[in-house]
């Protein structure tokens, strides 16, 4: 566990970013919760700061359509959503690792976000199984999502 | 009068969500162009007329603060209000473009009455500088 990329902070800000941002209400996952499997939406990025690593969130196809609908204020039917659903969990990401690194470093802090990378993966678990760092995850609208920090090396 | 506004992101939907939110402006608005980086925002500002450029800052090929950089060494574009648009939070970065110049920091996320609100003031002062 890293002493520095703490996980309690960035489910904190993973929590108010989806909110404010994507109207995305995180609940605890229920104790009786299984895993789930499908198509999911990935982003991840790399960071220099005192302690370099990396954040990465992922979110479940629906969900991340429902926060591409959201961010545009476009209805879900709309064209834009299902082409957006991607760069949304980037640009979601993005935010949530500005604040994160805040809440790690201060912000009297210098460090270096790199661009967001996505991905789509089909027939992924969430929870991840065997993650390289520390995850929280959460339940929006009944589906799994969750937030990884890694230490570099890690 | 209508306002010319350039918008710079690498993202697709934060260019989308720009444009939307400026649409609700009750300004009258020119053309919002809209530029993937740096280079690309140079290259318009070179041959169009912008009242205000919205900038992020993370974005490859060249980055906003390397265009903010750029704009400030020039006679013409160094007086073209520039509102960085990002997630950033590092004080010692924003200190930085403090002191490049820039209007005003518009911290994601945002909402549209934020965007106009401050696309309004710095449009507003634009005028007042001029008269």
């Amino acid at each position: 566990m890293s002493q520095t990329l703490r996980i309690e902070p960035l489910a904190e800000v993973t929590r108010s970013v989806l909110a404010d941002a994507a109207f995305l209400f995180c609940d605890a996952v229920p104790a009786e919760a299984g895993a789930s499997v499908g198509r999911v939406a990935e982003a991840s990025i790399t960071f220099q700061a005192p302690t370099p690593g990396r954040i990465t969130l992922r979110l479940p196809w629906a969900v991340a359509r429902e926060a591409a609908a959201n961010l545009l204020g476009a209805e879900a039917d709309d064209p834009d959503v299902e082409a957006s659903a991607l760069a949304a969990v980037g640009e979601l990401l993005n935010m949530i690792s500005g604040s994160a690194l805040k809440a790690w470093f201060g912000a009297a802090a210098s460090w270096n976000l790199a661009i967001p990378s996505t991905r789509v993966r089909e027939d992924a678990r969430l929870p991840s199984v065997a993650p390289r760092g520390e995850i929280a995850g959460f339940v929006v609208d009944d589906a799994r999502i969750e937030v990884e920090a890694t230490e570099d090396g890690g | 009068m209508s306002y010319s506004i350039l918008v710079v992101d690498d993202s697709p939907l934060i260019r989308k969500m720009m444009k939307r939110s400026l649409g609700l402006s009750s300004l009258q608005l020119g053309t919002i162009y809209e530029a993937t980086n740096g280079k690309e925002a140079l290259a318009v500002l070179e041959r169009e007329w912008i009242d205000v450029v919205l900038a992020d800052i993370h974005m490859p090929v060249m980055s906003g603060t390397e265009l903010i950089e750029l704009m400030s060494k020039d006679q013409i574009m160094g007086k073209i209000p520039v509102v960085v648009v990002s997630a950033e939070r590092s004080e010692p970065a924003l200190e930085h473009l403090k002191k490049l110049g820039i209007c005003a920091h518009l911290m994601k996320p945002f909402t549209p009455e934020q965007v106009l609100e401050t696309v309004n003031h710095v449009l507003e002062e634009a005028a007042r500088h001029r008269s």
